[in-house]
């Protein structure tokens, strides 16, 4: 049903960045081993799966690989153990196994999470200073960039009280105050990029900025497909560059992007 | 950075045209034009003007383009004039919420107003007829252009405070080139996404009719074990489609006498029923018998996992029991909702939203809590290869 703005041979094109969140998370905490891990190319969801099926990495079968990769994600987005069992309908054991031995593998990640939670509580509060649509109860959480300067943060994310009706007070949540940080600072990384796509892509008369969802952006190319891609992926991977200058943050970990493209929406997707 | 060094603020009154109420003043329409535009370039007085091009003729590479909710009005900008693609923005609106901690959802001019402390008070009489539907076109000239010097004043003197709350070059450049991702967005609307809707049209049309047969097929297979004194099955009826899967009570209404104190009818005294015997309505129950096996049933239990008809549960019935009635059930159900699913979601808002065969969303900044951006009219962030049809 989405077609192109152009009459003669055109590809769709996306680009998605490979692994954002966790390239964020491992910019936000400094966790050695995981920069190591990703900078090495090391396959994290088969070396989690050996862990939890106590299995050479070798023998982890697809699907195998798929459940450690489910979990990797849940973890990632705040979830606990009891709750990544129940969604994946396997034994609690091994979803505490699989967490267990993803902290002791990055520590850091596990402080930089118990940083952010000791920040939320001490910022929880039930009275407001900033206008009549202020949600309250709130809590704060920093954003993952500070100011080179002072080293405060750049910014924050207000989130509501949560008020159970069984607790007395109110209570932040574990699983906002891990993930939003890591989620902000991806959807930043992509507006600066998506800016500086949109300002490099002047000289190409016949490339059209299509749509943007979360970590990919979507052009509709008529002509000069591979030059048009080549450049594209050049400005979208110069995220560290892009950082250093603006924020002054040195990133320790490459921002590779995915090319998927097509005739039609369909060919891109399952190209992707 | 750059630090831009000519600012610009700027606002627009726009006719509301569209012939659709969701369209309203959408530049996507191409009927809907800019009636007046009110602009300051740094300190000089605010100017009005019906010619656009006064006020695009002050935009250079190092403009500051300032306003409340700018990507509407940069895409009125963007649809009539080519404008340098590094102009850098700055949207009260985005601040605010920026400075809110993602907290707030695209905040008002008056609430921007008020956290900033800058008193403003937004003229009624002529947002109410804006409320109504009543185009900028079709207002007194006057009152209109009081209104929009009001709106460039505060949103300018918004902009001051914000400006002056950014600590240092860091944390500006942060802010900035967030605020500046909305050009591009805007550039995406304004772009839009060529769409086929007469294709479109036949594929709900054909969706609509397999559809249509499956649903009177499993309507027909499954009503053989629903309880023939109740209401007849619809399987878009949740309450209905649990009791078949899991069991349980259901009710339905019968006409009993009203009976007096002697046990006697009660019969009407008057009127055009004069003799007849009064009756209520009586609820009465059945028990559906449960589709679910034994072990589908324990092995819900056990994993205490909810016994409805949702979506996850019909997933899980399939996945844990394939063979089994409830399976085939569920089976029907979740062919069905994928086919009404892909209408709903994909084809028909598309359609709804398509202006000349082309989709112009609205990529909205100032909704998510993390700061992700949102897509509505149509949302276009869940857009899925399997509803694009070749070219």
């Amino acid at each position: 049903m989405i077609i192109t703005h152009f009459k003669a041979a055109h590809r769709f094109v996306e680009f998605d960045y490979a692994q954002l969140e966790i390239r964020v998370l491992a910019l936000a905490t400094g966790d050695t081993q995981l920069i190591a891990d990703i900078n090495s190319g090391m396959d994290m969801h088969t070396y989690f799966a050996s862990e939890i099926y106590d299995k050479p990495m070798s023998d982890i079968t697809k699907n195998e690989r798929r459940t450690a990769k489910g979990f990797s994600f849940q973890l990632q987005y705040g979830a606990g153990a009891p709750g990544i069992a129940k969604f994946w309908n396997v034994p609690v054991e091994m979803t505490e196994k699989y967490i267990d031995s993803y902290y002791d593998r990055y520590p850091r990640i596990a402080e930089w999470q118990e940083g952010n939670l000791k920040f939320a509580k001490s910022t929880l509060r039930c009275r407001g200073d900033q206008g009549p649509d202020e949600p309250i109860p709130s809590y704060f959480v920093p954003v993952i960039w500070t100011d080179p300067d002072s080293g405060e943060p750049l910014g924050f994310f207000r989130l509501l009280g949560d008020k159970p009706p069984w607790r007395k007070r109110f209570s932040i949540s574990p699983t906002k105050v891990k993930n939003y940080p890591i989620q902000g600072a991806a959807s930043d990384i992509m507006m600066f990029m998506l800016r500086k796509l949109s300002v490099g892509l002047g000289d190409f008369q016949n490339t059209k900025l299509l749509n943007t969802v979360h970590d990919s952006v979507m052009l509709d190319v008529g002509d000069d497909i591979e030059e048009v891609i080549f450049c594209v992926k050049t400005i979208l991977e110069a995220v560290p560059e892009c950082l250093r200058s603006l924020l002054h943050v040195d990133s320790p970990v490459g921002f590779p992007v995915d090319v998927a493209q097509g005739n039609t929406l369909a060919e891109v997707k399952s190209a992707a | 950075m750059r630090i831009p060094c000519k600012v610009l603020v700027f606002d627009l009154e726009t006719t509301i045209r569209a012939a659709a109420p969701h369209f309203g003043a959408t530049p996507a329409w191409k009927a809907n034009n800019v009636v007046l535009a009110g602009y300051k370039v740094d300190d000089q007085d605010i100017t009005v003007t019906d010619d656009l091009r006064e006020l695009v003729a002050y935009i250079g590479p190092d403009t500051l383009l300032v306003g409340h909710n700018l990507g509407f009005d940069l895409h009125y900008l963007l649809r009539d004039f080519e404008l340098p693609r590094s102009v850098c923005l700055w949207d009260t609106q985005k601040f605010d919420y920026l400075l809110c901690g993602r907290g707030v959802r695209q905040p008002s001019l008056v609430k921007t107003a008020y956290r900033m402390e800058v008193d403003f008070v937004k003229d009624t009489e002529v947002s109410e007829r804006f409320k109504v539907g009543i185009g900028s076109d079709l207002i007194d000239r006057e009152l209109l252009s009081k209104y929009l010097i009001a709106d460039v004043d505060t949103t300018d003197k918004i902009y001051q405070k914000q400006r002056a709350t950014v600590g240092n070059e860091t944390k500006l450049a942060y802010v900035q080139e967030l605020m500046n991702g909305i050009a591009v967005t805007t550039e995406m609307s304004c772009n839009g996404m060529p769409f086929s809707r007469l294709d479109a049209a036949k594929e709900v049309k054909t969706l609509q009719t397999k559809h249509d047969e499956m649903y009177e097929a499993a309507e027909a297979r499954w009503a053989r074990h629903w309880p023939g004194q109740l209401p007849p099955l619809k399987l878009t009826s949740p309450a209905q489609v649990t009791a078949l899967l899991w069991g349980g009570v259901q009710t339905y209404e019968v006409d009993q006498p009203v009976l007096n104190d002697d046990g006697l009818p009660v019969l009407f005294k008057t009127g055009a029923r004069v003799g007849e015997v009064k009756t209520k309505k009586v609820s009465l129950p059945v028990n559906v018998k449960r589709l679910a096996s034994t072990g589908l049933l324990s092995v819900f239990d056990h994993q205490d996992w909810e016994k409805t008809s949702s979506l996850q549960t019909i997933n899980r019935i399939i996945d844990t029991s394939p063979n089994c009635d409830a399976a085939a059930l569920a089976k029907d159900l979740a062919a069905l909702r994928a086919i009404t699913k892909n209408i709903s979601t994909y084809f028909k808002p598309y359609i709804d939203h398509a202006i000349r065969d082309t989709i112009h969303p609205v990529y909205n900044h100032c909704v998510t809590q993390t700061g992700r951006l949102s897509s509505s009219k149509p949302n276009m962030q869940n857009i899925s290869g399997k509803d694009s049809s070749p070219s």
